[in-house]
């Protein structure tokens, strides 16, 4: 929706700045403006390749192809999204592609570029104009169309964990649940996932097995829960993972920890949920 | 122009239009030409002629007039609305033609992923040789032949040196490997060294006695 408005909103935009600009711009200024222009923005054109994976659920006979894209970097942001929206924008409205919030909070733009996961908000454009940046879906997952992976099975799996606070008992009248300032401390880098699914697609375990293995992303999560000193399922919840699929499909490869875009450790994680199984024993 | 809301626009002169925002599943169509009904002097040739959203933005930019002529355009698109219970069944019928995102093959090869393939792979040649050793014995030992550890080292020491390294060589690495990274995978289910320092510290720690000790099973 939002992409829709937008034409509209700059119609409005630009008719506006028509409408009043001659009113208020005297023609000094605008000699001023143009001067600056003409110094400014005279830079050879850095011509950079990127190398994309299409496939459409309207020819979906058609195999996945890598598809070519030549932009300019100086006429383009930083970073991998601001390229793929350029491209998108002015040169192929049909690449589709996930982005919302543009600075790494929301996770949508998580794709595989230069071989590994990461968030092309977050991923600094390779500046290097002889070599092609390779842009594919997150990988071995679905693929709803071009860089667009299916999640559902990753928000199945995170929904299973039930991820949210079970306390045995009510918090007391007008309260709310408190917890020591070092148990708080027990959540850092546990709470700050934002589920991009990165870390569960670098997985080679979740490539193979992500019917029954829950995944990195969703085992942090699952520890963030038993970690958490106020939830009082704790029992319940090592009782879930208690079978050969679910957790320990985990041998410690440590994709994950390497491509996370936030820094976070989901095996550190995974692999306290083990100790705390073989404590509980 | 079924399912359409049409919002009263800011200005008194026209109204513009969007598809109704829904809860539900919709489906846009963008097989109609958008139709602005705009002020952009030349929109009569232009807009009539065009088939994308995209296009059309960008001609019009092109084609923006210095005149103050206020105007909104029009969309022509129509909406298909789905109910939500239908997703399961859209899911399944796309799954069905999906295709399954490339992996193994487009992943930036790292130390991490690297070494545990290794780990897979020389455990499973090791274990190989071992299975084929002991059912190799079964099989043979009724027909008289001698597989007896005694007589096959008696064997074994009358190949030449060359030979004898270029058998022994693959096993000792293989043995090697798989012996100080299942010491790497120990310190790890302690909790210590797990951090992307910390693997890449114990993983070139792990190749570096590799080489080592596979050098000193040679000798031996």
């Amino acid at each position: 929706m939002a992409s829709l408005r937008q034409p509209t909103l700059r119609l409005l935009a630009s008719s506006n700045i028509r409408r009043f600009s001659p009113t208020i711009i005297n023609s000094t200024r605008c000699l001023a403006t143009l001067a600056k222009e003409e110094i400014v923005t005279k830079k050879e054109p850095l011509v950079k390749k990127f190398s994309i994976y299409r496939w459409s659920p309207d020819e979906p006979t058609k195999k996945p192809q890598m598809q070519e894209y030549s932009l300019d970097l100086n006429e383009c942001g930083p970073m991998v999204l601001d390229a793929l929206i350029k491209i998108k924008n002015e040169m192929d409205p049909t690449l589709t592609f996930r982005r919302s919030c543009r600075e790494g909070i929301c996770g949508s733009c998580a794709m595989n570029i230069e071989g590994t996961n990461t968030l092309a908000c977050l991923s600094r454009i390779n500046r290097d104009a002889s070599s092609t940046t390779r842009i594919y879906p997150l990988p071995h997952m679905y693929v709803v169309k071009d860089l667009v992976p299916d999640l559902t099975n990753f928000y199945k799996q995170y929904k299973s964990i039930q991820p949210y606070l079970q306390s045995k008992e009510p918090a007391p009248e007008g309260k709310e649940f408190l917890q020591t300032k070092e148990d708080r401390k027990k959540l850092d880098g546990l709470y700050e996932c934002i589920l991009c699914a990165c870390c569960s697609t670098s997985c080679p375990s979740y490539w193979w097995n992500q019917e029954e293995y829950l995944g990195p992303a969703v085992l942090m999560q699952a520890y963030r829960w038993l970690a958490d000193s106020r939830d009082g399922k704790s029992g319940q919840r090592k009782d879930m993972l208690e079978n050969s699929m679910s957790l320990y499909r985990c041998h410690t490869i440590m994709n994950c920890a390497r491509t996370c875009p936030k820094g976070l450790n989901p095996g550190l994680a995974i692999a306290k949920i083990k100790m705390m199984m073989v404590q509980s024993a | 122009m079924k399912s359409y809301a049409s919002y009263p626009s800011l200005f008194d002169s026209s109204r513009f239009f969007l598809s109704a925002p829904s809860t539900s599943t919709s489906k846009l169509h963008y097989n109609q030409p958008l139709q602005s009904q705009t002020g952009y002097r030349s929109r009569s040739n232009i807009s009539a002629m065009l088939s994308t959203r995209v296009l059309s933005r960008s001609l019009l930019r092109s084609a923006r007039p210095k005149s103050t002529t206020f105007f909104t355009p029009r969309r022509m698109l129509t909406t298909e609305s789905i109910p939500a219970s239908s997703a399961d069944s859209i899911l399944a019928a796309q799954r069905l033609v999906r295709p399954v995102s490339p992996h193994l093959t487009i992943y930036q090869p790292q130390l991490t992923w690297y070494l545990s393939m290794t780990t897979r792979i020389t455990g499973v040649a090791l274990s190989g040789v071992f299975y084929l050793y002991a059912i190799g014995y079964v099989l043979v030992s009724p027909f008289g032949v001698d597989m007896s550890v005694a007589n096959a080292s008696k064997k074994w020491g009358e190949f030449n040196g060359a030979v004898k390294a270029a058998v022994k060589a693959p096993l000792a690495a293989c043995f090697s490997f798989h012996f100080w990274n299942g010491i790497r995978h120990l310190v790890w289910d302690t909790g210590r060294e797990l951090t992307v320092r910390g693997v890449y510290r114990t993983g070139y720690g792990v190749l570096g006695l590799t080489a080592l000790s596979t050098l000193g099973l040679l000798v031996v």
